[in-house]
């Protein structure tokens, strides 16, 4: 695994426009940075990230059919207890799954560690698997990049033959929230894939959702909405006044209510009590139930938290290192440190895409802290050898 | 190969943009019962109306909505409205009518031949005088044999596939019940601002 710095395209800016990539830039600080590259080999690709994604993907499915089933477990991950038997239900049905992305530690030796699967809403997979293909094409074609060279990155490919099983009818309704151009973007790009999968798509903010007297959910033209995908929590439509119409909803969601499971960092704590000592995983523990082999480094997160906010690291001798934010009302875990391997002034975290509970390519971002966050840095990367 | 073998866009950036209701250019319909209802409209040659009705027809076999047995297709439908396809694995609502573009008149010109959709209508048992599409949107009343409609050009040009999905029960298609109140999800968002993962 190497960094090497690379000449930018002279018509970036030309490109982002012709492929409606409207926020390479975020707060007038550069969100994809092509002044770099990571340079992976075949071997690393596969034994140390798309293997573990794998095997991990499968310890985390089994662990969603035994929580279902546990009380225990679903009070101890704050799960409404009006919302368990829709997630029974959903896991019962075996509503389908379309993507996750599972975040790693990892600097090219030794296993990758989990450190979180954002299960449920995660981006950054349009730049990942069509604006990240198009630069290697871009960079193989001026001869900044050596014709040989690969990527990681069957994502688009494997998200259209999955979009046609994810929907039971053959249309899907696509929803995020306002006042979001990377939101957006993310669930226009989702849009495109299903229409080149020949499904039929319609788009409808999140807040626009209503409901009939049949007390089903509708879109702005009343149709009830057979098959919706959602960037947004299930945590907070749990939260929200049409949640008790869940249970009963004839909609088919994407992400699948089980995946409420997954995007909760108790799975954790649970995952290293069923696989302790596995490779790719690192000591977790729900906070207050800390044993030993945690150690003396850790990272404290709540269960529900996005974009990095209110995590912090606790280290020896070192002042605490935190992200505040509006998260951790319902409890924290914390999680054996494996810090982000550091390049230059960067800290690099490692996103393995799953479509279809398959690896299917990377999504690389670097900080300027330990901490990754939205406005972290895109970076492509190839694979040579 | 460890990457896709070719990617595209077909909506997003210069490839599409997003197409919203009001701009959304429409098209002239005119629906009928059959091809002697057309023929009878003068509105169009009989060799148009066999030839639209025929692309109708085609256009069922694939769109129309399937059931996994006759009692689920009869309660969207209405008894006798339903038959099982020649295999018998599973059962769809008869055409009702069907529906032509206007500029299907009089073409004998090539282009405009191919470029002229027509496609197949239904009947819903509980709005029995409403022609629907396949997808359950609402056409114009049944027997307003020769009037003209104006319908988003995507109504008339989107082919659903319901091949790949048999329904086990009915009450999906149909009349629509009203919405009665929105805004009920994404009361966090707006508290919060953006976000994602």
């Amino acid at each position: 695994m190497l960094r090497i710095k690379s000449a930018p395209r002279a018509n970036l800016l030309e490109r982002a426009n012709q492929y409606g990539f409207d926020f390479h830039t975020i707060d007038g600080e550069p969100y994809w940075d092509e002044t770099h590259y990571y340079q992976f080999t075949l071997r690393q690709i596969e034994d140390d990230l798309e293997d573990p994604t794998n095997e991990l993907e499968q310890l985390c499915l089994d662990l969603v059919g035994d929580i279902v089933r546990d009380e225990h477990l679903l009070a101890k991950l704050k799960v409404p207890s009006s919302q368990w038997h829709h997630i029974l239900d959903s896991w019962r049905s075996k509503e389908p799954s379309l993507y996750g992305r599972m975040d790693f530690a990892y600097n090219g030796q030794g296993p990758a560690k989990l450190l979180e699967y954002n299960a449920d809403t995660p981006t950054s997979i349009y730049e990942a698997a069509f604006f990240q293909w198009i630069w290697l094409e871009d960079q193989v074609d001026t001869g900044i990049v050596w014709r040989g060279a690969d990527q990681f990155n069957s994502i688009q490919e494997k998200l259209i033959a999955r979009m046609a099983e994810v929907s039971p009818d053959g249309e899907i309704h696509f929803a995020c929230c306002r006042d979001s151009v990377e939101d957006r973007a993310t669930v226009e790009y989702l849009e495109d894939c299903a229409r080149q999968a020949g499904l039929t798509t319609k788009f409808l903010y999140v807040e626009e959702i209503g409901l009939n007297t049949n007390k089903q959910f509708t879109d702005l033209q009343d149709f009830e909405i057979s098959c919706l995908f959602k960037l947004y929590p299930w945590e907070w439509m749990f939260d929200d006044p049409f949640s008790e119409y869940l249970a009963k909803s004839k909609t088919r969601f994407i992400e699948p209510a089980w995946k409420a499971l997954l995007s909760n960092k108790g799975i954790l704590p649970l995952l290293w009590q069923r696989h302790k000592g596995h490779p790719n995983l690192l000591p977790s523990y729900f906070e207050g139930e800390e044993q030993a082999d945690l150690g003396h480094s850790y990272c404290r997160k709540p269960l529900f938290s996005r974009e990095g906010a209110n995590i912090s690291l606790v280290r020896p001798n070192q002042p605490l290192l935190e992200v505040g934010g509006e998260y951790g009302g319902e409890g924290y875990i914390v999680q054996g440190l494996s810090p982000l391997p550091r390049f230059e002034e960067s800290f690099t975290l490692i996103g393995s895409w799953v479509i279809g509970h398959q690896a299917a390519g990377l999504t690389i971002r670097e900080d300027n802290s330990l901490i990754t966050k939205d406005t972290s840095r895109f970076v492509p990367h190839i694979i040579v050898g | 190969m460890k990457r896709s073998q070719a990617v595209k866009l077909t909506l997003m950036g210069l490839a599409g943009g997003v197409v919203t209701g009001c701009s959304e250019p429409q098209e002239q319909i005119v629906t009928f019962k059959d091809i002697e209802d057309c023929v009878d409209s003068n509105l169009f040659e009989a060799e148009d109306c066999v030839y639209q009705y025929e692309k109708a027809v085609a256009a069922h076999q694939l769109e129309a909505p399937r059931y996994s047995s006759r009692f689920a297709c009869e309660q969207d439908f209405g008894q006798n409205y339903c038959a099982s396809t020649r295999n018998g694995s599973f059962w769809q609502p008869f055409m009702a009518g069907y529906m032509m573009s206007v500029i299907a008149r009089g073409v004998s010109d090539a282009i405009y031949y191919r470029s002229a959709y027509s496609r197949p209508l239904y009947r819903s048992r509980d709005d029995w005088g409403m022609y629907r599409t396949s997808s359950n949107y609402p056409i114009g009343s049944y027997g307003s044999s020769g009037k003209m409609t104006n319908l988003p050009r995507s109504i008339m040009t989107t082919v659903p596939n319901n091949s790949g999905t048999i329904k086990k029960s009915g009450g999906q298609y149909g009349k629509k019940a009203p919405t009665i109140k929105r805004g009920g999800f994404g009361s966090k968002s707006a508290a919060r601002g953006g976000w994602g993962s």
